[in-house]
């Protein structure tokens, strides 16, 4: 009854908020060529790179509608996999276009890139009862199931060199690859999904009721490793050191635990074959190996973003179009022409990069930037950029002809 | 901790592409030469939905991220505006007109809709600015006979995309008053994006006044509501006055003639303003409350109470999370529902409220409010129009829905991470949830001040004739916190001896406690009718039992109850 008083009063005091939307955020490289990103999962879709130093907007409008998806990518960035609500939907012309993976009769769980393919988790979309999952492996387009015997239900999956892993919780904790169970564990986790494999080290991340907590996998024992926090990026493996962000603070690991380094502007740690990235708010990093943390050079801006390119059908590009309104309108994209070079102002080059033609120019020079990034400053510089892409904004609108 | 400075060592030379800026003229730009007389034009047909619809955000600056207040500017944002305006996604509108209409629904009818497509279809003509309809008669000026003011300025915190602020105003009601009307005036409106106001009776200002001293600047931090979690106590805070609040396109809020708030003498203003700093500057701000207030007594009160689903389990990795609550109403009055607010967080897809029948009636559900695709940037309140009655009789209900999908692909993104799946329960956090939704009503006016604290408690102890706890089950007029109160220190108190008594009645349990609670009326009442039979005399006996003893005396009287 007590708890009855507490909650109601909190109840009579929880004031509605109203925010039209988050800030756009890169969430993940998908596929890279070892200068560029070529496509990266953004919280407002996907971005393609086209060759000139600018990123084509893929809209969520080319599947479901749902930003939110979660997606992976082949190594050349022209396979793109999204899964959302249940269904998996396949592009193989870099985002153009995307196709219906799967039927009604499956509904998709996770998903992960294997270099030339993907493997997709998935669950029987009709069965009752306790989850069970089914692999496939998604290879030119086809999806073929992989006879694999698991302990349980799977909730993640962690594309790695060669192969890949899975994880989940249900009815015991496990870890899981090509070749079989790796490890099984009991644990009371509400969520278990692999994070990242080097150095013999596995990391899980593990949900529970007080909160998300990495657990390092090695020998067949599975060790949590405090503290918990909220929300968990990464972790990665940097100059032979293991870096996570622990509610957005940055920690390293050592003697067992996490020890804080330090608060930093970033939103997620990941790895792609080998580099290592990190997000912001205005920008994706990639963090310079052999230099401390946090140097690291910009590797995408939004700035760079442009419209969507016209694909598919008239009502697709139509919704396309509004997802840009949306997304851009508030972020400041649509008044000026994006740039070619991750940390340059949207509209600092005149002509250039609305999409329309291309230099030949990749976007190298960005890769000598090097940059030491600070607590706050991230969102000053951005806003920044966005005034100054205002500043350009007044004549009317520009069209390329093509 | 160390800190990190930004030095940006050099930015790259500025790369050349070829684009044809221009080439092909520019298709935005009607050539009105060249095409039949057009059926519709800008200034006669588009501009006056325009105005209607758009302009209380699209304007400069205004919250919108771009102005539409001229044909230039419309034409120039065309090619993003009229898809959004053609699929109903702009102007936004949350709640499912098949469902209910409220007052100022901001949406274009399909032949308005139409309106757009052909003036599109017909490359968009300016026509004659001496065509335009005589703009619809401004709403009556807002006059305010008091103004509440931030003590002083606010520079949002830039740190964070989002800063939700709380501000103790400066003014203080000297006398019990009334509130007719309310008007928010945004000082940085390009930054705010919503206010909400809550009078403070005087027995919480000391709580707040703390919580505004314990942080340094103007004001507090304050998402979830203006009182800190740690000065909850003992549901005190349902005696907060709702005051109203303002979202981008809001207009000041008068209410029906003869219909007031009671703000009772010493009581003063807490007000939380959500400032979004994405693509903006931060600046100062200074937002004021306007009111119209009297102390003449109004012919009806209008008063707010939450329905609510606090046991909220919402699993990790499932995308459908259907909850379901009923709040029957067994006070002796009907309920006149003058206004809806619903308030989910992130993962929320879907929140209704219905009327349901009393029990044994044949009759259906009846749709109150349907949000069938729930976005949190999106909410706000929603008035009962005036030609419509919502009426709760004595004995029917209110049925809240709420479903969740905490999918692995619908977890929310915030403050730039993506969050992955947990199971998730009930909290003010932006990762917790909330099933809630505020139900505005109005009473008639009895000469009598609403109670407060545990007043009305004595008053029905001093007139019964049956046991204490019977009696004080039975009280209607209690406060909120004094019904939560009252609830612990007899059901509460005796629960571990008259558990045994209380397991038959388990489920008229679970909706009385909450119906009591959050509607009021009489508990006991609602037992009687709600439980199988029997049940309830039963487990009431083994309560006035236990309270006769006086094993909950020290419970009533920190109640401020005197047996």
């Amino acid at each position: 009854m007590r708890h009855l008083a507490l909650t109601l009063g909190l109840v009579a005091l929880a004031g509605p908020a109203r925010a039209h939307g988050p800030a756009p955020v890169a969430l993940e490289v998908l596929a890279h060529d070892g200068r560029a990103p070529l496509a990266l999962r953004t919280s407002v879709g996907l971005a393609v790179a086209r060759g000139d130093g600018t990123y084509a907007y893929v809209c969520p409008a080319r599947w479901d509608g749902n930003e939110l998806a979660l997606a992976a990518g082949a190594r050349d960035g022209r396979d793109l996999l999204v899964h959302s609500a249940g269904a998996a939907y396949l592009s193989r012309d870099g985002g153009c276009t995307f196709a219906p993976l799967t039927d009604g009769s499956l509904y998709v769980m996770a998903a992960a890139s294997t270099g030339q393919g993907f493997l997709l988790v998935a669950e029987d979309a009709s069965a009752s009862g306790p989850r069970r999952s089914r692999l496939f492996e998604v290879s030119d387009g086809v999806l073929e199931e992989l006879p694999l015997a698991l302990p349980g239900a799977v909730d993640g999956a962690l594309g790695i060199p060669g192969g890949w892993l899975v994880a989940g919780h249900a009815p015991v904790g496990f870890v899981a690859g090509p070749d079989g169970v790796l490890a099984t564990f009991e644990t009371s986790a509400s969520w278990i999904t692999p994070r990242a494999l080097d150095a013999g080290d596995l990391w899980l991340r593990v949900a529970g009721a007080d909160g998300v907590i990495l657990a390092r996998v090695g020998a067949g024992e599975v060790e949590l490793t405090a503290p918990s926090a909220r929300l968990v990026g990464g972790p990665i493996r940097l100059d032979g050191r293991w870096l996570a962000l622990l509610d957005g603070a940055l920690h390293a690991f050592e003697d067992g635990a996490w020890h804080l380094e330090g608060e930093l502007p970033w939103t997620c740690l990941q790895s792609y074959e080998g580099r290592h990235f990190a997000c912001g708010l205005e920008a994706l990093w990639e963090l310079a190996p052999g230099a401390p943390v946090p140097a690291a050079v910009a590797a995408f801006s939004f700035s760079q973003l442009a419209p969507p390119d016209a694909c598919g059908e008239p009502a697709t590009r139509a919704a396309c179009g509004r997802e840009w309104a949306h997304f851009g309108g508030e972020a400041g994209w649509l008044d000026a022409p994006p740039a070619t070079r991750p940390g340059e102002p949207r509209g600092a080059t005149p002509g250039s990069g609305d999409g329309c033609a291309a230099s030949s120019t990749p976007p190298r020079g960005s890769l000598a930037l090097v940059v030491a990034l600070a607590a706050f400053a991230s969102a000053r510089s951005r806003r920044a950029m966005q005034r100054a892409s205002r500043v350009a904004t007044r004549g009317p609108a520009r069209r390329c002809s093509s | 901790m160390k800190q990190y400075h930004l030095v940006l060592l050099a930015f790259p030379s500025i790369a050349l592409s070829a684009c044809d800026g221009g080439g092909g003229g520019d298709p935005l730009r009607p050539d009105g030469g060249s095409t039949p007389e057009p059926t519709v034009t800008y200034h006669r047909d588009v501009a006056p939905l325009v105005a209607r619809e758009c302009l209380s955000c699209h304007v400069e600056g205004g919250i919108g991220p771009f102005a539409l207040d001229t044909y230039a500017r419309l034409v120039e944002q065309s090619e993003f505006v009229l898809p959004a305006v053609m699929a109903g996604y702009m102007p936004p509108w949350m709640p499912d007109p098949d469902c209910r209409v409220f007052e100022h629904q901001r949406q274009l009818s399909a032949a308005e809709r139409q309106v757009f497509e052909q003036w599109v279809a017909e490359d968009m003509p300016e026509g004659d600015p001496a065509t335009a309809p005589p703009p619809p008669p401004a709403p009556p000026a807002f006059t305010a006979t008091h103004v509440a003011r931030m003590t002083q300025e606010y520079l949002p915190d830039a740190r964070v995309p989002d800063d939700y602020r709380c501000f103790l105003l400066d003014h203080t009601f000297e006398r019990d008053s009334f509130l007719v009307g309310r008007n928010v005036v945004p000082g940085a409106g390009a930054l705010v994006h919503h206010v909400l106001v809550y009078g403070v009776p005087p027995e919480m200002v000391a709580t707040i006044e703390g919580a505004d001293a314990a942080e340094d600047g103007p004001g507090y931090t304050c998402f979830g509501g203006p009182v800190p979690t740690a000065m909850e106590t003992r549901g005190g805070a349902l005696g907060l006055v709702g005051m109203g609040g303002w979202v981008p396109g809001a207009l000041p809020v008068v209410e029906r003639e003869g219909r007031g708030v009671y703000i009772p003498a010493g009581s003063r203003i807490v007000m939380q303003v959500h400032y979004n700093l994405l693509g903006n500057e931060p600046a100062a701000d200074r937002t004021e409350y306007h009111m119209r207030i009297t102390e003449d007594a109004p012919a009806q009160l209008a008063t707010t109470f939450p329905t609510v689903i606090l046991d909220l389990n919402i699993a990790a990795g499932r995308a459908e999370n259907p909850h379901r609550a009923v709040f029957r109403n067994y006070r002796s009055d009907a309920l006149n529902l003058t206004g809806l607010m619903p308030h989910m967080h992130l993962l929320g897809r879907q929140i209704s409220l219905h009327r349901v029948p009393a029990a044994g009636a044949a009759e259906d559900h009846e749709c109150l409010i349907d949000v069938p695709r729930w976005s949190f940037g999106w909410q706000e309140s929603y008035a009962v129009r005036r030609d419509d009655a919502m009426t709760i009789a004595p004995g029917e209900g209110l049925e809240l829905f709420c479903n969740y999908d905490n999918s692995p692909t619908n977890q929310p993104v915030i403050n730039g991470t993506r969050v992955e799946p947990r199971d998730v329960t009930w909290g003010e956090g932006t990762l917790d949830e909330m099933c809630l939704l505020y139900v505005q009503h109005e009473t008639p006016w009895t000469g009598t001040p609403p109670a407060r604290g545990c007043d009305a408690a004595a008053d029905c102890l001093a007139g019964c004739t049956s046991g204490d706890a019977e009696c004080l089950l039975s009280c209607e007029g209690l406060a909120g916190g004094c019904r939560i109160c009252v609830m612990e220190s007899t059901l509460g108190c005796a629960r571990d001896t008259c558990l045994a008594a209380y397991a038959p009645a388990a489920a008229c349990f679970q909706t009385c406690l909450l119906s009591f609670a959050v509607v009021g009326g009489s508990f006991d009442r609602c037992m009687a009718a709600e439980c199988p039979e029997g049940t309830w005399p039963r487990a009431r006996d083994c309560v006035e039992r236990v309270v006769e003893a006086g094993t909950c005396d020290a419970r009533l009287t920190a109640c401020g109850i005197s047996r």
